[in-house]
Order: C-alpha cells, then sequence, then structure tokens
C-alpha cells in the first residue's frame, strides 16, 4: 500500500489524467486525502453520512481535509444522506468530522455548507445508491459500489468531474434542509 | 628562514598524520555528497513505478464486467495483474542492485587501505622536505623526493585499479598489512636509489619535485574524487541502460491496461451524470 499511495500522490500532484479503479476502504483514505490536499478552491462531496469509521474518522482524512479549509477563499459543499443522531454527534472524540467543521474558522466565516437529503441521494438508473466527491473541476472520485467501496477515480478529468459538480449543484440548491451545527455544538 | 622552512615542513607532517585517520572514511562523506542513490531512483523512474503500482492496484479494483456473449474481462484482468507482479518483483531486484554497487564503492576495502598507503607516504613526503634546507642532506632529499613520488604513482595506480574492480578476497586487516609493506618498500627503495644511481637521477632532477612534494599531501582528497565520480558513472550509466527494457515492457502492459479502461468505460459510461437524486 506504501507504493499505491506514492503513486496517487505522484498523480495527484501532478494533475495527470489517470483513471484509478479502486475498491476498499484503504484505497478510499488515500484516494481522498490527495484530493483534499491538492484541491485549491471547492470541494464538494456527496456522502451517506460522513460518520464511518474506516475512512471518514481517520486521522489521514481529518488532516488533509483541515489543511484543505486552512487556506483562504476554499469552500466546502456537503451534501449527507442522513446527518448522524445527535448523540452520536455529541461525541467529544477527536475523530468527530462534524465538530471538527464546526471548530474551524471557515465555518463561522460561512465557507462550508452542510445540507441534508433526508434520506434522498443520488442513484443510479438502476437504483443503486452511489457516493462521490469532486475538487476544484477536475478531480473526482465516483463510488458506484458504497458496500465494497468500489470506485473510479481522475486528478485530471475536467468533463467528467464538471458533470458531476453540475449534478450536485442542481441537487444542492434544490434541498433547503440545512444543517446548523450550531445548534448541535453551541 | 631555514627554521621557518623547517618549522612549516613540522606543520605538515604532523597535519598529514591527523588527517591519515580522516580520511579513510572521506571517500563514504564525499560519495554521499555526490550521489544520492535514492533521489536518483526517484528523479529517474518514479513516473514509471507510479504507473505499474497505479495500474496493478487499478487492476485488482477493477469492476468483473461481462461482454455481450458472456465472456468476461477476469482473465484478461488476472493475466496483466500477474505479469505487472512480474514485472514489479524484476524491477526490484534491478533496483537493489543500484544499492548494492554503491555499498561495495563505499565498502571496498582496498580504498582505505590505499588512503592509508597515501598517507604514510606523504609522512615520508614531508620528512624529506625537511631535509631540503640541510646542506649535508639536500641532495639525498632531492633524490628520495623523486624516488618516492614515481613508486608511489606507481603503486597509487594499482590499488586504484584493484579498488574499483571491489576486489574482496583479503582482509582488510592483511590490506592494511600490504599498504605497509608497501610504504616501507617504497622507502627502501629511496635509500637504495640514494645510494646506487644518486649521481644519475640529481642529473634529471628538476626544481619543480620540492614544489609537487608540498601539494601530494593532498593527494588522497583528488584520488578520493577520482574514485567517486568514476563509480557515479558506474552506478548512472548502467541503471538507465538496464531500466530500458523494464520500461518497454511496463509500455506494453500499460497499452493494455488502457484498453481495459476503454472496455470498461463502454459499460459504465461516466463521462455524461450517471446518477440522478432521489
Amino acid at each position: 500500500m506504501t507504493e499505491y499511495r506514492k503513486a496517487v500522490e505522484y498523480y495527484a500532484s501532478n494533475n495527470i489524467d489517470y483513471l484509478f479503479h479502486n475498491k476498499g476502504s484503504a484505497h478510499a483514505q488515500i484516494i481522498f486525502e490527495n484530493i483534499f490536499k491538492n484541491a485549491r478552491e471547492h470541494i464538494r462531496i456527496s456522502a451517506l453520512n460522513l460518520w464511518n469509521t474506516e475512512v471518514v474518522r481517520t486521522k489521514e482524512y481529518l488532516e488533509a481535509l483541515k489543511l484543505f479549509l486552512d487556506q483562504p477563499k476554499t469552500r466546502l459543499d456537503i451534501l449527507v444522506k442522513n446527518m448522524p443522531s445527535n448523540e452520536e454527534l455529541a461525541e467529544e472524540a477527536d475523530n468527530n468530522i462534524y465538530r471538527m467543521l464546526y471548530s474551524h474558522p471557515a465555518y463561522s466565516a460561512g465557507r462550508i455548507r452542510i445540507k441534508t437529503g433526508n434520506g434522498k441521494c443520488f442513484k443510479t438508473p438502476e437504483g443503486s445508491e452511489v457516493h462521490f466527491c469532486t475538487a476544484d473541476g477536475h478531480m473526482y472520485r465516483y463510488e458506484d459500489n458504497i458496500t465494497e467501496r468500489t470506485a473510479q477515480c481522475n486528478f485530471n478529468d475536467s468533463s467528467t468531474a464538471e458533470n458531476f459538480e453540475n449534478l450536485f449543484d442542481s441537487a444542492f440548491q434544490s434541498i433547503s434542509s440545512v444543517v446548523n451545527l450550531a445548534n448541535i455544538f453551541a | 628562514m631555514d627554521d621557518l622552512f623547517a618549522f612549516t615542513a613540522l606543520i605538515q607532517l604532523i597535519s598529514a598524520v591527523n588527517f591519515a585517520n580522516i580520511k579513510f572514511h572521506f571517500h563514504e562523506k564525499v560519495f554521499e555528497l555526490l550521489l544520492d542513490v535514492q533521489l536518483i531512483l526517484d528523479e529517474m523512474f518514479r513516473p514509471m513505478e507510479s504507473t505499474i503500482s497505479a495500474d496493478i492496484e487499478s487492476l485488482m479494483g477493477m469492476d468483473t464486467m461481462e461482454t455481450k456473449n458472456n465472456r468476461s474481462l477476469q482473465p484478461r484482468i488476472d493475466r496483466l495483474i500477474r505479469e505487472y507482479q512480474g514485472l514489479s518483483s524484476e524491477w526490484n531486484i534491478k533496483k537493489q542492485t543500484y544499492y548494492t554497487t554503491k555499498e561495495n564503492c563505499i565498502q571496498a576495502q582496498g580504498i582505505k587501505s590505499f588512503f592509508l598507503f597515501i598517507s604514510l607516504y606523504c609522512i615520508y613526503d614531508l620528512a624529506l622536505i625537511a631535509l631540503i634546507p640541510s646542506e649535508n642532506y639536500a641532495d639525498v632529499s632531492h633524490v628520495g623526493l623523486f624516488v618516492l613520488n614515481i613508486s608511489s604513482l606507481i603503486v597509487s595506480i594499482g590499488f586504484c585499479i584493484r579498488s574499483c574492480f571491489h576486489k574482496k578476497n583479503k582482509p582488510e586487516s592483511a590490506l592494511y598489512t600490504i599498504a605497509i609493506i608497501l610504504s616501507i618498500v617504497s622507502l627502501i627503495l629511496v635509500f637504495c636509489a640514494v645510494k646506487y644511481w644518486g649521481p644519475f637521477i640529481l642529473e634529471i632532477n628538476s626544481p619543480a619535485i620540492p614544489l609537487l612534494s608540498i601539494l601530494l599531501p593532498f593527494a588522497p582528497c583528488l584520488w578520493c574524487f577520482v574514485y567517486v565520480v568514476y563509480h557515479i558513472f558506474s552506478i548512472r550509466l548502467p541503471m538507465r541502460c538496464r531500466s530500458i527494457s523494464i520500461r518497454w515492457k511496463q509500455y506494453k502492459l500499460h497499452r493494455e491496461k488502457k484498453q481495459l479502461d476503454d472496455l470498461h468505460d463502454l459499460f459504465s459510461d461516466i463521462s455524461s451524470p450517471p446518477a440522478t437524486f432521489g
């Protein structure tokens, strides 16, 4: 996996058009980490609830996301199918992503927006649930099997990334359920 | 003036003795300074290694789709993975040889005894320089320096050739003994030369010899650079040549992997939005 990490870092940092087929949590974590580290403007995430311990609530994922938010003028839009329960969110743990987002200055600056689909999510024409993440109009990770985390990813494919971003934006604008983290953590 | 000359020679003599110890490891430091094998490997082969790793993992993560006539892509994917893994092992073995060459260069026993020889030679050399101002020993000194320089030149070439071919059939202590014996033989040669061929050598003696002798304590540094530069070329050039076949194999495998990607895209065309919200 060390070699894979090096390879992904190489493709991501050099913006090389290469289609990665990846599978499993370890791959997912490496890909997300590199998307966050190399993004400079805008990240969009469509996910189940951003609460899994295998990928999201890991030190690497959270640190990379924090590094992205530390950059000025960056924006993060998150669209989740469902939010975790308030009891779960109340956890004081270091790997609580929502607490991290709330305590980051980017949240009070309005650079982080979170919405919930209240059970609605992106689906394939066959009806299976899909998740994706895009960054800066040229990076994407598209997970078409959320159980096995089978996904495709590219760090420099503008046309596909923009298609996903348009899809995300139209859904994001149509949803009114804004998640206000201040109601949970304040 | 004579006292000052003698004092200078004495200082140089002491310096030569002190530097003798440092110079045993000097080539190692110079090598590390001039050639970082890991960095070179990264610069030269990172794109190729990245493609190999990414292709292997990507093939492993690829969907096992079926074509219209129910023929699965899985056997082709499996074969490609096996070939890639073979290529990866082959490359790792080749890469290891570069580290081994570097280690051989640093650990070569001959080179350390060569520096010992040079250091001993410098001590004799400076002792003879110290004799130049003396009226009684000036001729002896000139003849001695002449013979010492010639003999050391011949022995140095022998040592260099031996070290470059990484001869390791003798233990380090034996090589040190050889270096000491060689330097003593040089000294004996000087005495014989002074006694039997002194007048003849003095006729062809050049005033440049004392000057050359003062510069010679720096010889280990010079030889060290020659030695290290030789090894840098002996690592870099074969590195490029040997990687050509690996690069060619990797290019062919990557081309096949791209064909599989294209086939995959036919089945799951993600270039148009593959999902709807609901």
